[in-house]
């Protein structure tokens, strides 16, 4: 029941990067692999602290009942991200 | 150096949830010898075993992901470990999650101190198939390795004896070093040299590489703590500009890939994984599929936090009845022992009035923390944060906030100081300010009180009423706060939900008896006090003026057989003599403050004595009632008496205004100490007293549109 849901290409692009996918666009299910984190320091270290770096394969796993924040898959463990949050990792596009 | 004495200081670190405090209190069950445990101070758990002739000095840190300067949590574990003499830093880490666990471990390896790493939580790990290999993650992370399962305890003896083992070799000690790639390394190289040059002599080479490392890191406190050291620092910032140009990423992103690097070829080497990892979590997942259920999740909610107040009320109800019972036969035996007179008066009336009349909610307590042991033990209490992140950002909160506000429902003080989870300083002013808003199981006397006395039938559903007004509070306070009165910036919400753990008999107990005991300590001593001052109070000054003679009327209507009449002028007497004590006249001046609410002068009195510890509410109420509950001649208890005393919907505005008002003088001093400045608690006792006053006139306004 976890196999990756296949996204139809170019309708769920971040606003801010047209061209690169955010977590935030992850459908259920399905893996991507960070390749760049935005926002500021302080989010990163936050962030670089739990594992999330680059080249790291994460999962969405859970969303909460309005929507946000939703639960990733990663490392073995489940982080928990606001979807403003998740817009800032970018995955890489393959 | 330390050998000779024989001592030796550990400090216990790990992630949050990793099982350190499970060890921690597993090693001072292994002990051969004596235990003792310090006054610890903020935050830290302290404990000292003598075991084998060493005197073992630990120390609990508070669980942190990182060491980098970023919430109070972790600053003060990086300036423990720097500052404070520890001889060596016992790592535990979580064997199932190791790939995040040793980000912090390679930042402990920095910072240069002798390490033992235990490998907590290998039952579990070697249940899902993952093999570790001890040996070499032992040479590769440069520290003595001891497989733990610290619920079963397992282990944990092998660590005391690597502990000293540890503590013996301590004088030829020499730190291991994580060597970086090419450019970044040789920065390391010129800024410790320089560093040398500020600080010759002083520190030893662990001690540059690491501040060398933070300053190319631009870890703002210690450039900070480096800035009479213009000329090192301005170097930092260029030698940090040049990487960053030079390799596209920035400096301190280098040094995250490149400490993840080291832990994943550590990885590669030293553990076998399972064929398929990512079916190993499932246990977990799963449960959350239905936890974290976008439609039933929030209802699922619900449902454990009314079953907990329903049981905490219900099934405490039994136990209660109980020690009233042992009280009152206490009171019997106490009072025909001893001969009449103001000491038997002030044993009976006050004393025992007063304590018994708070023990009773012993049961009701120890309930309530068990519950929140088991909510915070099992792992529940994270998914209850992220279902109402969501919420609780419309009201200008944290989604971690969350935690410490149910913490509140035990006590304040803990709660105020399990804020220091929130990095975001504003997010974090603003939870700590609105705990004192959660209902704390001081206050629950009040309500199980009220609710019986007032509320017979829908006693349990009142103070579930009373909880969820408690909660709509803190909220409404919240979004006031962050609207009208804390600045700040925007916080982010990254948080872990760790794995659903069973939770272990001898958690939950151990809480469950350290808050008991807590209960009955306060019970012995303020409330004692409380009592005893409250008798006082109220039985003097004996020499009243009456404003009739009651003796000749009372006797007069005794003697006429008029028993009825002569009753009504007996308990008019006790009315006036209770209006003319010392306590009476404090009441009545202060008792206009809360006529708009409909308080008497005795709900007043309870009140002003709830100021300092709020638990002296019951007690106050059992002192002055046990005069009527004489006069009434009834064993039927203080609810029976004060059933009377004022109308169902004061009584509520009443159980509002007690819920809100003023947090008791330990929180108050908590939130001086955790926001370091006396403005907050003082901000802090103004708001809500004045919270409390219009709830309270609000409810009864509100009452009075629906007779």
């Amino acid at each position: 029941m976890d196999k990756p849901v296949k996204s139809s290409e170019g309708d769920t692009r971040s606003k801010a990067h047209p061209q690169a996918r955010s977590l935030a666009d992850l459908a259920h299910g399905e893996r991507g692999v960070v390749d760049k984190i935005e926002g500021d320091a302080v989010f990163r270290r936050k962030l670089s602290a739990l594992g999330v770096v680059k080249g790291i394969e994460i999962m969405l796993d859970h969303t909460a009942p309005m929507g946000d924040p939703r639960a990733y898959f990663l490392l073995g463990y489940n982080l928990s991200l606001r979807n403003e949050d998740a817009r800032k990792i970018l995955l890489r596009t393959e | 150096m330390k050998s000779q004495s024989r001592s030796v200081a550990v400090a216990l670190i790990g992630n949050p949830k990793c099982g350190k405090t499970t060890i921690f209190n597993r090693l001072a069950k292994s002990a051969s010898g004596a235990v003792n445990r310090p006054s610890a101070g903020a935050g830290q758990r302290k404990l000292q075993i003598i075991h084998l002739g060493w005197t073992i000095s630990l120390i609990e840190l508070p669980g942190v992901y990182s060491l980098s300067s970023q919430s109070p949590e972790e600053l003060e574990c990086r300036n423990f470990l720097q500052n404070e003499p520890i001889d060596i830093v016992l790592n535990v880490l979580d064997s199932c999650n190791l790939d995040r666990g040793l980000f912090l471990t390679t930042q402990l390896i920095e910072m240069g101190r002798p390490r033992i790493y235990a490998m907590n939580m290998i039952d579990k790990a070697q249940a899902k198939g993952i093999k570790l290999d001890a040996a070499s993650l032992a040479t590769m992370l440069d520290g003595r390795v001891v497989e733990t399962a610290a619920t079963s305890g397992e282990g944990v003896a092998s660590l005391l004896d690597a502990i000293i083992k540890a503590a013996g070799s301590l004088n030829d000690y020499k730190s291991m070093i994580i060597r970086y790639d090419g450019h970044l390394e040789e920065a390391i190289q010129r800024v410790q040299w320089m560093i040398k040059e500020f600080h010759p002599g002083v520190l030893s080479q662990a001690q540059a590489r690491w501040l060398g490392i933070k300053l190319l890191e631009g870890d703002h406190e210690i450039i900070g703590k480096e800035g009479d050291h213009q000329r090192l620092v301005e170097m930092s910032r260029q030698e940090r500009g040049d990487l960053a140009r030079n390799h596209g990423d920035d400096c301190e992103t280098m040094f995250v890939n490149a400490r993840y690097g080291f832990i994943h070829g550590l990885l590669e080497e030293a553990r076998v994984m399972p064929v398929d990892s990512r079916q190993t979590f499932s246990m977990t997942r799963r449960i959350d599929k239905i936890m974290l259920h976008r439609i039933v999740g929030i209802p699922i909610f619900f449902i454990l936090m009314w079953v907990m107040f329903e049981t905490t009320f219900t099934v405490g109800q039994y136990p209660m009845n109980w020690i009233y019972a042992l009280a009152g036969w206490v009171a019997e035996r106490v009072g025909a022992s001893l001969p009449g007179g103001l000491f038997r008066s002030m044993v009976v009336d006050g004393v025992i009035a007063g304590v018994g009349g708070t023990i009773v909610f012993l049961p009701n307590v120890i309930i309530l923390f068990m519950f929140m042991a088991l909510f915070s033990e099992t792992g529940y209490l994270f998914r209850a944060a992220f279902l109402l992140d969501r919420l609780m950002h419309a009201f200008g909160l944290h989604g971690k906030a969350f935690i410490p506000l149910v913490m509140g429902f035990g006590c304040n003080v803990p709660a105020i100081m399990a804020c220091r989870t929130i990095e975001n300083q504003r997010a974090r002013l603003i939870a700590i300010l609105i705990i004192p808003f959660m209902s704390c199981t001081a206050r629950l006397p009040v309500f199980i009180l009220f609710a019986g006395a007032f509320f017979t039938r829908f006693a349990g559903a009142m103070v579930f009423a009373i909880y969820m007004l408690s909660i709509a509070s803190s909220m409404a306070a919240a979004v006031f706060l962050s609207r009208f009165v804390v600045q700040g910036g925007k916080e982010s919400f990254v948080m872990e939900l760790p794995p659903y753990r069973k939770p272990t008999a001898r958690v939950v107990l151990f809480h469950m008896w350290e808050n008991a005991v807590g209960f009955l300590r306060k019970v012995g001593g303020v409330i004692l006090i409380g009592s005893i001052i409250i008798w006082f109070l109220q039985a003097f000054p004996s020499d009243i003026e009456y404003s009739m003679d009651y003796e000749s009327g009372i006797a007069k209507l005794a003697s006429d057989g008029n028993d009825e009449a002569a009753g009504k002028l007996k308990r008019q007497r006790a009315k006036e003599k209770a209006e003319k004590s010392y306590l009476g006249k404090i009441g009545l001046n202060v008792a206009p403050l809360f006529k708009p609410l409909g308080f008497s002068w005795k709900d007043t009195i309870a009140i002003l004595t709830g100021f300092g510890s709020k638990e002296v509410v019951v007690a106050s109420y059992a002192v002055l009632y046990a005069e009527d509950l004489k006069a009434a001649g009834q064993k039927a208890g203080l609810q029976n008496a004060i059933a009377g005393n004022m109308k169902p919907l004061s009584a509520f505005a009443f159980m509002a205004f007690v819920l809100l008002y003023c947090p008791c003088l330990s929180t108050i001093a908590v939130i001086r100490r955790e926001t370091g400045t006396w403005k907050w608690a003082v901000f802090s006792i103004g708001f809500s007293l004045a919270f409390a006053w219009l709830i309270a006139f609000g409810i009864i306004m509100a009452g009075g549109l629906f007779p």
